[in-house]
This record gives structure tokens, sequence and C-alpha cells, in this order.
């Protein structure tokens, strides 16, 4: 293949190497954190420490199954996540699984489809004000001020909305407490006036 | 050491972002760390691809793939990244700065420098050491510069978005 901008372009089974290696630093980041070594683990899977050494540091190899049982045995987890992020020729390579790990926690751990569109109607608030959605996660909290005093009328609401969205605390004190106040001339949805109203907030938060 | 010319290159087929790259630098016969990745075999060249991007996509853990030293205040900008290779435990060490400060000011870099098979529990102190007289040299922040010339990009490069993030 000419000119591969990701080595996962490559083939499947480079593909597969990677989301595998992926969901394998997903378990050693839990071991590490529940200071639970590899032996631990072999017991927990009455395996033997060769066994799962062998496994975490081939992962290309890992099967569902397996898959689904090293994560039990952490008392986590496991979906097949299908995607379309826009990058039908893979130039980019897949998503690190912590991505979407991070969202669903964001939202507040939807169990289902419903409890995702409570968390959204936030989401949606700011999106249709113009923000980019890259530039939310970064600074959310900025955005709930930006929410608040543009939609002054469903300001509780939006905030609420917030809240659901895993934005309950920000700079170690409660959101609505948090929301500033911001000139309203400061607001728009033009890009120019759009920075200058982050600035703004931003100096107040700081 | 002579430090004459250096160059910069990014890691080839790795994942971009907007926050974190990973590059070599090279020029000189201690900067090992490219032509020993270069050289690698398919299976720990795999792993060392999946441990960048997943640094790159924003993890810091686990440190069992890559981790720095924040808390060594003289080697706290070093890095490595892990891989194994048989009974071969490779180390890529580099140090992280912030190429971009006037156009991407949290853009980090990871700038990977010498390779080294590790055998002992704790990293080899004299490779940080080393690293470090690297990342302070004038050639090597020439180098990245000329990869990285940190200059205000036009409105055409924008498509007239004031943040490039």
């Amino acid at each position: 293949m000419e000119n591969v901008k990701h080595w996962t372009q490559r083939s499947t089974a480079d593909f597969v190497h990677n989301i595998s290696s992926d969901f394998v630093g997903q378990l050693e980041t839990r071991m590490e954190e529940k200071g639970i070594s590899r032996g631990d683990l072999a017991r927990r899977l009455n395996k033997t420490n060769g066994r799962v050494s062998q496994v975490l540091n081939n992962p290309g190899n890992i099967g569902l199954r397996v898959s689904v049982d090293y994560a039990r045995a952490l008392g986590m987890k496991v979906s097949l996540v299908a995607y379309d992020d826009g990058d039908s020729k893979n130039e980019a390579g897949p998503i690190n699984p912590d991505v979407f790990v991070k969202c669903w926690e964001r939202c507040n751990q939807p169990k289902d489809l419903f409890e995702v569109v409570d968390a959204n109607s936030y989401c949606i608030n700011v999106i249709a004000a113009g923000w980019e959605p890259a530039r939310m996660q970064w600074s959310a909290g900025y955005f709930i001020g930006y929410a608040h005093a543009t939609l002054d009328e469903s300001a509780k609401q939006i905030a609420w909305n917030s809240a659901s969205c895993g934005f309950k605390t920000l700079h170690g004190q409660s959101m609505i407490s948090e929301i500033p106040t911001v000139p309203e001339q400061t607001f728009s949805d033009k890009t120019g006036d759009v920075y200058a109203t982050q600035k703004a907030i931003s100096a107040q938060c700081a | 050491m002579s430090q004459g010319a250096l160059s910069f290159r990014m890691v080839p087929e790795t994942r971009r972002s907007e926050r974190r790259g990973i590059g070599f630098l090279e020029g000189h016969g201690e900067l090992n760390a490219a032509t020993v990745f270069d050289d690698l075999s398919a299976k720990p060249k795999r792993d060392l691809r999946a441990f960048m991007g997943e640094w790159v996509s924003g993890k810091d853990r686990p440190e069992s793939r890559f981790h720095g030293w924040p808390n060594d205040e003289e080697c706290k900008m070093c890095f490595v990244f892990k891989a194994k290779e048989k009974n071969r435990n490779h180390r890529f060490y580099g140090y992280l700065c912030n190429p971009l400060t006037k156009t991407n000011p949290p853009f980090r870099l990871c700038v990977l420098c010498i390779q080294a098979l590790k055998k002992e529990r704790e990293s080899d102190r004299s490779e940080l050491l080393r690293v470090k007289i690297w990342s302070e040299s004038t050639a090597a922040q020439e180098a990245i510069r000329q990869f990285f010339p940190d200059r205000p990009m036009t409105h055409r490069e924008t498509g007239g978005r004031q943040w490039r993030m």
C-alpha cells in the first residue's frame, strides 16, 4: 500500500494488534491503579503466571472469550463497539477505547439510550450556540457560563443537564455557584466574539 | 559530546494529534533511537506504535508501557517508551518539550533520543542524564525549531478559525 498514513492501514492483523493492545492497556492500567500484580490476576483466573504474561505481552492473539475473562477478573466489563469516525480509509488509526469510556463517564454512565438523551440536552444547546464540539470537552466549565448567560430563561435547566453530563464540580466548588457573570455584549455565535468570551470567563474562574 | 547539526522527524505512521506528538532526534552516534526503531522486528515495532498511539491519544498510563519522571527534579522532562522482544527489554528514552509556545502552547512533543536494552529493574540513571544533556543542547533545540517553526498560522491555514485545537 502506497502512502501509508497510519500503520494499521497495512493489514487487518495490524489493526487487530492495535485495538487488542489498547484493550490490554486498559487492563494494565486497572491493575496498576488497584495494585494487582500479574500473579494476583493469574490466581483469580486460575491460570499460571506464564500464561497471563503471555496474553498480556502478546495482545495480538487475545480473543473475545479471553478478553472477557480477564476483564471480569478485574471487576470490569467489555463492550465491542463499532463506530464511524469519518475516516473510512483509516488514515488516523483506531480511536483509543478510553475516549469512549471517558465520554460515557462524563455522561454519568448512562445505562441505556434514554439516559443518554437526557444527558445530551446540554451538549445540544452548546453546539447550537456555535461552539466546536472538540473545544467543549477541554473547557467545559466555561461553556456552562456561556450557556447560562445567553439562555438565561433556561439557565437552571441547562445547569442541571450539565450536571448530568458529569460536570458537577468546577474548581472544587459546586457548578451552579461557579457560573460567572459575563457582560452580555461579549456573547455571540461569531468565532471572534466567542473567543473573547472564553477569555473573559477564564479570567473570572482562575 | 560534539553536537553538530541534528535533525528531527516524527515517528512515521503513528497517530497525530493537536496535543501530543512523538519524534526522533537524529544526527549523532549516540542518538540511536530512530535507527533501532526502524530495525525492530514486527512484534515490538507494532507494540511500540500502539503504545505511542495511546500516549498521543492522551493516556498517561499504564506505566508498564511508558512513563516520565515528574517527581525527579533533575530529570522531570525525561520520558520512556518500553517494548519487549523475546528476552530483550527495549527502552526508548527521550524528553518532553512544548515546541509551539506561540501558536499551540499545549502541544507536547516527546523527542526520542536513546535506545537501550534494560536488564535491571530500575532505569539506568545515566541514560536519563544523557537525554537531559541532549534536551539542553542548542543543536537539538534548533532541529526541533526547524521542524516546528512556531509561526502564527495564516487565515487560509486555519480556515478562519481562531483556535487550532
